[in-house]
């Protein structure tokens, strides 16, 4: 739930309240962010973890770090799940916090050779140059969009986009796309002429069309292939051949901020870690 | 305090948060935290789990959470 475009701070792009809730976990989650594109970070927020059973705050955990993790992972499943196996050379649009989450994760799940950044401030692209999740990879960082898009076979766009910049004539055969920008009503990096070009496959069909990447480009759920969980679960194709364009499109899910928050909290009650408040004292 | 004692109040209180739990890892998470500390430090470690809210900062996050270990539990909440 987002508050209304009316209420949003000044210098901010929205404020986001999620709750989310996964079978097996007895806990359900709360989680509020303020986005903030100009702010260093530009987004800051809690997670609230709830006993399921009875409502009672088990943790309350900041939640910035947790959503560009669970973040990038899930970027990085989308695109292991989709890419060519043998893509090496990604090109990372938005060199902010989660560009760097997304290629630290990538280079998890994938063996690249090469990163090609862009980003609108020269010195983010510099930073992610720099940074320990580029290392051991051959780095250019791009003038432009286009030299960024030169060679690429995996694409990345984090970016704070209202208007498309990635379109038909950028795609070459084989080519996967993550798009991580569009994540509230307004958002937009791939145009529609792109998306129809290519198999797409979003984190949630409803969530896509209402906020994220299909919605954004003005495109119905007709649009969309699949959602991600099918592809795990093998009820729908992946990627059906080497020359064929995919796109992953991941608005988030709040049940993510979940799986991070338990695994957090139960690590932490094993190990003694984090402090203890009673708060009705 | 008296053994007896202590055992009972840690049976009240493991009981107690096994009802909140409802699943056997948790039990079982538990029972390993009373053979670990064992009597009084056993029973305060769950009058704690009980009562209280864990504050987790950034940098403790950083530690927690291990990237193959969540990409895994992201998999799996995916497919449930």
């Amino acid at each position: 739930m987002a508050l209304p475009a009316g209420q949003v701070p000044s210098g901010a792009s929205g404020m986001l309240l999620a709750s989310g809730v996964v079978p097996g976990i007895p806990a359900y989650s709360v989680k509020v962010h303020a986005k903030f594109p100009g702010g260093d970070p530009a987004i800051r927020g809690l997670l609230v973890l709830h006993d399921l059973a009875t409502g009672a705050p088990l943790a309350v955990m900041e939640s910035s770090y947790l959503t560009a993790l669970r973040t990038g992972l899930v970027g990085a499943l989308g695109a292991d799940v989709l890419a060519r196996r043998n893509a090496s050379t990604v090109a990372i649009i938005g060199a902010g916090a989660q560009g760097q989450a997304q290629l630290s994760a990538l280079r998890r799940a994938r063996t690249l050779a090469a990163v090609r950044i862009f980003d609108a401030v020269p010195e983010a692209s510099r930073r992610l140059a720099d940074n320990p999740a580029s290392q051991g990879l051959d780095v250019t960082l791009a003038g432009d969009l286009d030299e960024a898009l030169a060679g690429a076979d995996i694409i990345v766009t984090a970016t704070w986009a209202e208007q498309p910049f990635i379109f038909c004539r950028h795609l070459r055969p084989g080519m996967h796309i993550t798009t991580l920008g569009p994540d509230q009503p307004g958002k937009c990096e791939i145009a529609a002429d792109a998306l129809l070009s290519a198999r797409i496959v979003v984190d949630d069909r409803a969530l896509a069309v209402e906020m994220g990447a299909v919605g954004g480009a003005g495109l119905g759920a007709d649009a969309i292939h699949a959602e991600l969980s099918e592809i795990l679960a093998g009820t729908r194709p992946g990627r059906c051949n080497d020359h064929e364009v995919t796109v992953f499109g991941s608005v988030g899910l709040a049940f993510q901020d979940l799986a991070a928050g338990w695994l957090a909290y139960c690590r932490a009650k094993e190990r003694g870690m984090g402090r203890s408040l009673d708060f009705l004292s | 305090m008296p053994a007896i004692r202590v055992t009972a109040e840690i049976s009240r209180l493991g009981v107690a948060l096994m009802a909140r739990r409802r699943n056997q890892s948790s039990v079982l998470f538990v029972i390993e935290q009373v053979r670990r500390h064992r009597c009084l430090a056993a029973a305060r470690w769950l009058y704690t789990s009980l009562m209280e809210t864990l504050l987790l900062t950034r940098s403790e996050l950083v530690e927690l959470l291990d990237p193959p270990v969540l990409s895994g539990a992201l998999r799996m909440a995916f497919a449930a």
